[in-house]
């Protein structure tokens, strides 16, 4: 009974990520679109508009935050894997277990806790964007940071509790998310 | 708190960063974690409106925003079937040299890093490409993977390249500037690898067999020209396009990738290669690479500003400055520890955390930072191709035909002899300066 609630719960959460990476994907074309746009107007039509660059911003922010969650899922943040690989995959859960307690929720914590705060202080003063003399209200792209902040959070008690549950039982929660594969930014 | 020392934060902090990133936890857990930890030791509460705005910074920083639209660009490119042509064209123009086909595969690589600002598309494809029909000419596998492996790898080097986006604002140093400090390490490098191939298949012709006329195909010499204007004048076209505009300082590099990333768009539909689900693909990695990035940098960020505000930069400065043997001695003890973090630990954590540290020293030793940068970009270079984190071979390996019957110690036998040309690169780098200072001295 408790495991197949929680089965749903954590299943749920990683369709959640994957729907968000979804929506990012045409955030990508839209970054490239503004940025584009940008050029030919500037460049073309001597006519640069006032909205490119804030537009382009939040939509590089909103990437960067929202899918953080979802690459944590699919295993693409970087891990330096020398000693990693030859662990057990018991030991490689009880490592991502502690990494996350001492290191990860930390951190996640701060960001929720002032991207919250920082949104709700947007609201009350409405705030601006300033790098332009566009001046748009900062409170929406606040929260979008704040969101993703909070889905990567969740993301993370995902990942974790598979990992508690491997120790534990020592069966998988719910089939093996794909084996770590090294990629990074080059 | 008392025991909070400089000393005590700058080390505390590294080895808190350096055991936790050795655990194999994603990178920037414990680069972050180190930063929140220590900032909340030092200055409590008033951390968090530190970490936010600084990881605020990043995820508006339009230089940035480069990143993602090079890694869509070279993911488009890779689609688009051009680096096929461009071997088919030289194939037939110099497979009848010894060691050609590997030449032609540096050269291939030469001309894909300076519409790449990455490895991984460079590599596979390549590794697709090219070895095959080494393997089946019978070259040595050493050889030609090495090749591979050593022309694909300038692809992070020689403009533009993602490298240099993320090195310029940890340094303070303009991207533009960067971009045109790296053509003659590129290119130096480049022919290095080539004159390396000529001989090395000159003293032993065994290794890399010349392709007789016959098994080239009898083109014409018109034929032959028009293959190679076909196949490569699209692709220079782009390449001055994106280059061309940041080197005359008409756009800011972030302005020239998405030129650049359009190009690219347009280029695999000129080739008939265009499909809207290769566009949400390379989307997808492109969205897994830029958070990546993106986690790092906020999370060092994070790191750097309380090791700064916790002492730690003044400690590094003085056991720097007052380093026994002089500046040439630090230089090495840098260089050396950059290589060896470099064969670790993935180059942006190394970037991201070193270089903003290290930055403000390297004017008062009396080195130019564009030189000094270019020094690190170089050695990295390096551990692009020296296991245990050799980034070339896992992209060869991942691509590679199973057939072909590539092994792992093959790869390494292949690249090592590169590894030891970088090095003597870095050399001339240190001897004639201005291979690096010259071009952009000219902006």
């Amino acid at each position: 009974m408790f495991p197949s609630a929680l089965r749903k719960i954590i299943i749920t959460i990683d369709r959640m990520s994957d729907v968000v990476a979804k929506f990012a994907k045409y955030l990508i074309l839209g970054l490239i679109f503004v940025l584009i746009y940008e050029v030919v107007a500037r460049y073309v039509f001597n006519k640069p508009t006032i909205w490119a660059l804030e537009t382009s911003q939040m939509i590089f922010g909103a990437i960067g935050a929202l899918c953080w969650g979802y690459t944590l899922k699919i295993g693409g943040h970087v891990r330096v894997d020398v000693f990693y690989t030859m662990f057990s995959e018991k030991w490689k859960a009880i490592v991502d277990v502690v990494m996350t307690l001492i290191f990860l929720f930390p951190i996640q914590y701060i960001l929720i806790h002032s991207g919250i705060k920082w949104t709700l202080f947007a609201l009350k003063v409405n705030e601006k964007m300033v790098d332009s003399s566009w001046l748009p209200p900062s409170w929406p792209f606040r929260s979008v940071l704040a969101i993703g902040f909070i889905l990567f959070f969740i993301q993370t008690v995902s990942e974790f509790t598979k990992n508690v549950y491997f120790i534990i039982k020592g069966d998988r929660l719910i089939e093996a998310s794909p084996e770590y594969v090294k990629e990074g930014l080059v | 708190m008392d025991m909070m020392t400089p000393e005590f934060v700058t080390i505390g902090m590294f080895l808190v960063l350096f055991f936790g990133v050795l655990t194999g936890y994603p990178l920037a857990a414990p680069i972050g974690g180190a930063g929140v930890i220590f900032g909340f030791l030092l200055f409590g509460d008033s951390v968090f409106d530190m970490v936010y705005a600084r990881v605020y910074a990043q995820l508006t920083n339009t230089g940035f925003m480069a990143v993602p639209l090079f890694v869509f660009m070279g993911g488009m490119l890779e689609r688009s079937g051009i680096a096929k042509r461009m071997y088919e064209s030289l194939y037939v123009c110099f497979g009848n040299f010894r060691g050609g086909l590997a030449i032609v595969s540096i050269l291939i690589g030469t001309i894909m890093a300076a519409c790449i600002g990455v490895i991984a598309a460079s590599i596979s494809m390549l590794t697709l490409v090219a070895l095959p029909v080494m393997i089946q000419r019978g070259y040595d596998k050493g050889l030609a993977t090495g090749s591979i492996c050593a022309g694909g790898t300038l692809g992070i080097l020689i403009p533009p390249s993602i490298m240099l986006i993320v090195y310029g604002p940890a340094a303070w140093i303009s991207v533009g500037k960067l971009f045109m400090a790296a053509f003659g390490p590129g290119l130096m490098l480049s022919v290095l690898y080539m004159i390396y191939i000529a001989v090395r298949s000159f003293l032993q012709p065994s290794m890399a067999p010349s392709v007789s006329s016959a098994e080239q195909g009898n083109y014409t010499t018109f034929q032959k020209i028009s293959m190679v204007v076909t196949s490569l004048v699209p692709t220079l076209l782009l390449i001055l396009s994106v280059l061309g505009a940041i080197y005359s300082g008409i756009a800011a590099p972030t302005e020239a990738a998405a030129v650049g990333a359009v190009v690219s768009i347009m280029l695999t539909s000129l080739y008939g290669q265009f499909r809207f689900k290769d566009i949400m693909e390379v989307a997808q990695s492109t969205i897994k690479l830029t958070c990546m990035v993106l986690l790092i940098a906020a999370c060092s960020t994070a790191f750097v500003s309380v090791f700064l505000a916790g002492g730690g930069g003044q400690i590094v400065e003085s056991f720097i400055l007052d380093f026994p043997g002089g500046k040439w001695a630090v230089f090495a003890a840098i260089m050396a520890v950059t290589f060896i973090l470099g064969a670790f630990i993935d180059w942006v954590g190394i970037i991201f955390v070193l270089v903003p540290i290290l930055s403000p020293i390297i004017p008062r030793l009396g080195f130019d930072p564009l030189w000094f940068a270019m020094m690190i970009i170089v050695n990295l270079q390096m551990s692009f191709l020296t296991p245990p984190f050799a980034y070339a071979m896992f992209f060869l390996k991942g691509a590679a035909d199973p057939a072909l019957g590539i092994e792992t110690k093959d790869i390494i036998r292949g690249m090592l002899p590169f590894v030891g040309i970088v090095a003597v690169g870095l050399m001339l780098l240190i001897i004639f300066p201005q291979i690096v200072t010259w071009l952009p001295s000219t902006m």
